[in-house]
């Protein structure tokens, strides 16, 4: 346990030193801000907008707000590691070492991530507050939605893993990570909420596990669902958690197999 | 040398390359099949919301499409050929295999292209051309002659600025390392400014993506050739719709200049 915690730290460190590139991060998720504030005010300046579950615009700019600093939170780059590793021959190193890939994997990100979080979170929540009248839901809510959070950062390392492992068959992934985000921004609700989706669609959308790492968490965090939803909420996290790990147990075993080690 | 020669070097490339990626027949497929799923999702999320608020901006579903459908096209011409050639940079000047673009007897940027072809950006075309017989077969636009030359004209020029992107956007790592994140930002942030009509946006941003990032000039203005009746929300001139091919030319040539001033700069690093 205690080398797992200083292989996180260190990693941490590690990622310090790549300091300009998470400011070039955390400059594109501005960016990326702005342009979601502009469309929801244009879509609510121009028409006859009704919605059962409607959100007013101050609320709809809380929830691109929240949505952005969720993604600095559980977005990880765990596909293009694996994509590396197979790519370069590094995995055989990493399955020769006494210690569990998975675990390592696990770590990484976290160290990585509470350092994007650090570096991203914060100057957005400065600047939201200033600028779009962001504010926090009450403490107990607040409270909630953090523990919701956590659960979807183990569901996206999950997922993310799970994708990675398709290397072992398929050798080239990078561009998997892209079409496994664009799926995720659409049908997670990063910046469209599901109440907005025809029929059909948030079915769809219901069944898929994305929801509960986006939009799930945001519907806490803007206090639109009651205390028994969320516990529902948390129930179909934790089943949603305890599948994805079954299930990447078993991609594993048959993976390992398949696993084509290059260069020497 | 002449140039015909190079085009002959350059069709020989591409034809190895393509030969050794149809070994494998199904990656080179799936490849090109999830770039059309990819964006096609971002066409699903441009009709959830006009579904639901009627126009945005008093743009229709099909107006927006469209516009999209420049900047994709566009996109998916220079990626095809830049891609990863632009990306590939980064690591090139890392651990000092430059070097051995240097040393051949082509020109540098014409070898680096040559040398990859990025597949998967078939799909980009493909979906687009698809998705531009969509809008004309729904939509009734009629257009005179001048129109078609100056639209076409246009989808050239915006080629040439995304082409111009991405070259100054791998230049960068001549100067910075680790810097195949600036890319990123060049393309997909900055970008994201250019999927909806910029008419949205406060007039400082408007300004920016036409006078000092003239990333409008890619979709917003040239569209504006084919829906002339959206001119009464043309942005500081209209003659700023015919803008695209000039500032195309212009960026193109700027490109080339930071790109071989950057060569210049390059020291090796490998041994």
């Amino acid at each position: 346990m205690g080398f797992y915690f200083r292989y996180t730290i260190n990693v941490f460190q590690q990622n310090s030193i790549y300091r300009t590139r998470f400011i070039l991060q955390l400059f594109y998720s501005i960016l990326n801000l702005l342009v979601y504030i502009s469309i929801w005010t244009a879509l609510y300046s121009t028409s006859k907008f009704s919605n059962p579950q409607t959100l007013n615009l101050n609320e709809m700019i809380n929830y691109v707000v929240v949505s952005t600093i969720i993604s600095s939170i559980v977005s990880n780059n765990i596909i293009y590691m694996i994509d590396n590793k197979i790519k370069t021959g590094d995995i055989a190193i990493d399955l020769i070492r006494p210690i569990d890939f998975s675990t390592l994997l696990l770590c990484e990100t976290i160290g990585r991530n509470l350092y994007q979080t650090i570096i991203i979170s914060v100057p957005i929540i400065i600047i939201s507050s200033f600028f779009f009248e962001f504010s926090p839901p009450n403490p107990t809510y607040l409270g909630l939605f953090i523990f919701s959070l956590l659960l979807a950062f183990i569901i996206n390392f999950c997922l993310m893993f799970l994708f990675g492992m398709l290397g072992f068959w398929y050798l080239t992934i990078w561009h998997l990570d892209q079409f496994l985000n664009d799926i995720i921004k659409l049908f997670a609700g990063v910046w469209i909420p599901l109440w907005l989706f025809p029929g059909f669609l948030s079915d769809f959308a219901n069944y898929l596990p994305f929801r509960l790492i986006y939009f799930s968490p945001i519907t806490i965090f803007l206090e639109k669902v009651t205390i028994e939803e969320i516990l529902f909420i948390y129930m179909q996290q934790l089943i949603t958690v305890v599948f994805l790990v079954l299930l990447i147990a078993l991609t594993w075993r048959k993976g390992i197999r398949k696993i084509v080690i290059q260069g020497g | 040398m002449g140039e015909g020669y190079k085009l002959n070097v350059y069709a020989a490339f591409i034809k190895i390359y393509i030969k050794t990626k149809l070994e494998y027949r199904f990656s080179f497929f799936s490849d090109i099949f999830l770039q059309i799923f990819t964006f096609s999702f971002m066409y699903l999320g441009i009709w959830i919301l006009i579904d639901n608020f009627g126009n945005i901006n008093g743009w229709s579903f099909y107006e927006v499409m469209f516009l999209y459908n420049v900047n994709l096209f566009s996109y998916g011409i220079s990626g095809l050929l830049l891609w990863i050639p632009m990306k590939q940079v980064e690591g090139l000047v890392h651990n000092g295999d430059f070097d051995l673009y240097m040393t051949k007897p082509m020109n540098i940027l014409l070898h680096l292209i040559s040398k990859n072809f990025t597949h998967p950006f078939f799909g980009h075309i493909i979906l687009s051309i698809f998705i531009f017989i969509l809008i004309f077969i729904n939509m009734s636009i009629s257009l005179n002659l001048f129109q078609v030359l100056m639209f076409c004209l246009s989808l050239f020029g915006a080629t040439l600025i995304q082409i111009s992107i991405m070259i100054i956007g791998g230049s960068i790592n001549f100067w910075l390392i680790k810097a195949s994140t600036f890319l990123d930002i060049m393309i997909y942030g900055l970008r994201g400014f250019i999927s909806y009509p910029i008419s949205i946006y406060t007039h400082s941003i408007q300004f920016i993506l036409t006078f000092a990032l003239p990333y409008a000039f890619i979709n917003y203005y040239p569209v504006m050739i084919v829906f002339p009746e959206k001119s009464s929300e043309m942005l500081f001139n209209k003659y700023l719709s015919f803008g695209t091919p000039v500032i195309g030319a212009i960026m193109f040539i700027i490109a080339l200049r930071i790109w071989n001033i950057g060569i210049k700069n390059y020291q090796s690093t490998g041994s």
